[in-house]
């Protein structure tokens, strides 16, 4: 069974290791039953990460984002529906200031943008433009095993750029739980 | 009349049914009077309450949760007595159509067996 830790790492709020362990209990003994209020839906999906990332589970195409780019550790740039993912590979440093530098033409941010290490960030794109993107990676991380990519990108509705680098970096439990919060909000709001 | 729920240990075959409470059983509610038997305490357990089982020798132990901290516990001692959960993990009660049915059965006997993996079904004779 997966550890407390395992699961309470991928909550968007702080939650009491007995709760969790009595969750998880009740998930691997009777499955799916009960009540699915919000707290059992986070922790479901919180269970579908940590079983895709053990590997008792393998992925499907079918699965949510947040699942996905998680328990499967996604990573390059790919299309996914509407959206255009971004995730580099290389172990990140979170007393760094920056991981990646985007530029995007036409430009929507103003100037060239600044993303630390360690967060989750989406851009809203019109479908029916065409944008050009250029990417720099800093500290060592990669994109399909370069430090900086050129991209054409149309049909896309968001450009999600996610920066926990490949393995997965996690902030101190104290913080995390807060970046979960806006990563969901990058991840879902569409 | 059968109940199904999650249990540990031996199989126990036409034990005496003594009926405690409904409410969390304490340590203390156990004597020596009850070894030997069936208990039910509808409400939750923990593992002090079931090493005095243990010591005072009752057969089996049938409760409505217990937190899965401590189930983890008595998971690992083989001597403990039969453990069937009605309930679910950090649950206080189970269901109360069971609850009124378990607390007529007072001085009846049961049988107590496992029937998958973690599975066990509990037939008391009316």
């Amino acid at each position: 069974m997966h550890s407390r830790t395992d699961i309470s790492r991928w909550l968007t709020f702080p939650l009491d290791p007995i709760t969790i362990e009595d969750w998880l209990g009740n998930r691997e003994y009777f499955g799916l039953v009960g009540k699915q209020d919000e707290l059992a839906k986070e922790l479901e999906i919180a269970y579908q990460i940590e079983q895709l990332r053990s590997k008792k589970q393998s992925g499907g195409k079918d699965l949510p984002l947040e699942i996905a780019l998680s328990g499967m550790e996604i990573s390059g740039s790919f299309a996914l529906g509407n959206m255009w993912i971004i995730a580099p590979v290389g172990r990140v440093n979170f007393g760094k200031k920056v991981a990646i530098e985007i530029e995007i033409k036409p430009d929507i941010l103003g100037q060239k943008k600044l993303i630390p290490p360690g967060e989750i960030v989406y851009f809203s794109l019109e479908q029916d433009k065409k944008y050009n993107v250029k990417i720099t990676c800093h500290e060592g991380l990669t994109i399909d095993k370069k430090s900086s990519i050129a991209l054409e990108i149309s049909n896309c509705r968001r450009l999600i750029i996610d920066t926990r680098g490949r393995p997965i970096s996690f902030w101190p439990s104290s913080i995390q739980t807060k970046k979960n919060k806006l990563y969901k909000e990058a991840l879902n709001e569409v | 009349m059968k109940f199904k729920g999650v249990g540990l240990g031996p199989n126990l075959d036409n034990v005496v049914v003594a009926v405690l409470t409904e409410q969390n059983c304490r340590s203390v509610d156990l004597t020596d009077e009850l070894a030997g038997k069936l208990i039910i305490c509808l409400g939750r357990v923990d593992p002090e309450l079931t090493h005095k089982a243990m010591f005072l020798g009752i057969a089996g132990l049938v409760f409505g949760g217990i937190h899965y901290t401590d189930w983890k516990k008595l998971a690992a001692s083989e001597s403990s007595p039969t453990l069937l959960m009605l309930g679910r993990f950090g649950d206080e009660k189970p269901d109360q159509s069971i609850t009124s049915q378990l607390l007529a059965m007072n001085k009846k006997t049961a049988t107590l067996r496992k029937e998958t993996n973690n599975s066990y079904e509990l037939e008391i004779n009316s």
